[in-house]
């Protein structure tokens, strides 16, 4: 350690160094995750319609082809549309992105294993993961396509609608445990006192059967994705983007996929508990396990109206969550 | 110069300069843009000042909530891509008048309150981390200022109510 940071070095200087190999590894983690979420798409998708998915690229079942569509994507050509306005066109995919990678840090990837242990933590998530919207926005403005323009104004009114149950649908889990610490709400499920089952199984499920609900529609994954309705408005938001800069929406939609797993893990099923095996792999294993239930539902349900969308967060999601707060606090005044 | 100064003075150029943006751009949604700086510039400050619920909560209602809403209400309001007229109008000398006046009433109750030689509570190098505010926050909210919450509830039930009626279609 004396090499890399030497005695002499004023403590700023370190600590700056120290944050950024942090950054670094955290960007570094979830990009190979979401090359891999990609493949595993294409893979279960095609098994899902009987077909058989990348068989080429690198060999054994196409597992290069997150690598190869990767590669084509950043020496395709940048386009700006004529009509488009330059800054806001640009500046959108980066919009989307960033906050993606920023929500990671409070998330625990085992015990003891979150980059910031932060106190305000679920909140922080929500609050950085409902920047990204902006970029959609931005990028639905900025091309000057009356389809992107379209997509952006549903994934507004969307993305709203959808944070209020998923907000409301946590209230539970942080009135049970009394903070909005991960790693604290992940020491409180030890030895299998999961929030899915534990205090009231039946509060439990609601609240994550709406959270992951909810988690779909903030992806804007099937079957809630209106605002890239391709039958209806093109490709929605991303119609006019190309090469690089789609390859950071797609980038963000699966960070985001992955974000929304891990959280339902943390705060539903235990996080990292589990038995025999160390901490990080039992998270893993559920996320990934969550993340394919994401995959399953994209591919089995049809889209939904935008009409409809509106009115099952509004008219059903929304009260159910409020119910269920109300009867998460009886749970907790029995109990006590 | 301190780190912390620094960082105050960043935000402070940024808050600034993005509010006069704000007021000068011509595109009305570049304004809406620039202003969504201003309020993250904002959040900088509370995260500076140690109110780590607040500065989530600002970027989650006012940067997430109501700048998302008021992008999309200008984006379904048919506004030209190219820039609209100038923005000054016939009423700028009143206008002038009133920001002269709240700036000079501001200023001078910021002035009559010593701010200086108070230390901010944030951490500067070490591993120093400044207190969490939500659970005191959520003492008081409940204890001591539990009438003036319920009073701010009372008026946000109420604007809701009157914006359901507003948008009432009569019945046929």
């Amino acid at each position: 350690m004396g090499i890399i940071f030497p005695a002499a070095w004023p403590p700023l200087a370190r600590q700056l160094l120290v944050m950024l190999g942090q950054c670094a590894a955290i960007l570094a983690v979830i990009n190979l995750t979401v090359m891999f979420l990609i493949w595993l798409e294409r893979k279960v998708s095609a098994h899902m319609q009987s077909r058989l998915g990348p068989m080429y690229a690198g060999g054994w079942h196409g597992w290069a082809k997150s690598i190869a569509d990767g590669i084509k994507l950043l020496v395709k050509q940048d386009i700006v549309p004529t009509g488009a306005d330059p800054w806001v066109h640009r500046l959108a995919p980066v919009i989307a992105f960033v906050p993606a990678f920023a929500c990671y840090a409070p998330l625990p990837f085992g015990r003891q294993l979150a980059a910031v242990n932060l106190d305000i933590g679920i909140l922080y998530v929500f609050a950085i993961s409902g920047l990204s919207v902006l970029g959609i926005l931005m990028a639905g403005w900025g091309s000057g396509n009356k389809y992107s323009m379209l997509g952006g104004l549903r994934a507004a009114a969307q993305l709203v609608s959808y944070e209020v149950p998923r907000v409301l649908s946590v209230v539970p889990v942080l009135l049970w445990v009394g903070s909005q610490n991960l790693s604290l709400i992940v020491d409180t499920q030890r030895h299998f006192k999961w929030f899915l089952f534990y205090p009231n199984p039946l509060v439990g499920v609601i609240a994550f059967l709406v959270f992951f609900t909810a988690s779909v529609a903030e992806c804007n994954r099937t079957p809630f994705d209106i605002p890239e309705a391709e039958s209806e408005i093109v490709a929605g938001f991303h119609t006019e983007y190309s090469g690089i800069k789609f390859a950071f929406f797609f980038l963000a939609e699966y960070a985001f996929v992955f974000l929304s797993a891990g959280l339902g893990a943390v705060l539903f099923l235990g996080g990292g508990d589990g038995v025999l095996l160390p901490s990080w792999v039992w998270f893993l294993f559920k996320t990934f396990l969550l993340v394919f239930v994401f995959m399953w539902v994209r591919w089995t349900f049809p889209r939904f109206r935008v009409d409809r969308l509106l009115a099952f967060s509004w008219k059903f999601l929304t009260p159910v969550s409020f119910a269920n707060i109300v009867l998460a606090g009886l749970t907790l005044h029995w109990l006590s | 110069m301190t780190l912390q100064q620094g960082v105050f003075d960043g935000f402070a150029v940024l808050t600034l300069g993005s509010a006069l943006l704000v007021v000068t751009q011509r595109q009305i949604l570049h304004c809406a843009l620039w202003l969504i700086a201003t309020l993250g510039a904002i959040a900088g400050f509370y995260v500076l000042l140690g109110a780590d619920f607040l500065a989530a909560a600002q970027v989650l209602l006012y940067i997430g909530g109501v700048m998302v809403i008021m992008l999309f209400v200008i984006m379904l309001s048919h506004v030209p891509l190219v820039p609209q007229e100038s923005v000054k109008n016939a009423q700028w000398l009143p206008a002038l008048l009133a920001c002269g006046l709240t700036v000079i009433g501001f200023g001078w109750t910021i002035g009559r309150v010593s701010w200086y030689g108070q230390e901010l509570p944030i951490a500067t190098n070490r591993g120093e981390i400044f207190e969490p505010t939500t659970a005191s926050l959520g003492q008081l909210l409940l204890t001591e200022l539990a009438l003036p919450f319920e009073l701010v509830s009372l008026v946000l039930v109420a604007a809701l109510v009157g914006a359901v009626f507003f948008t009432r279609r009569p019945e046929s």
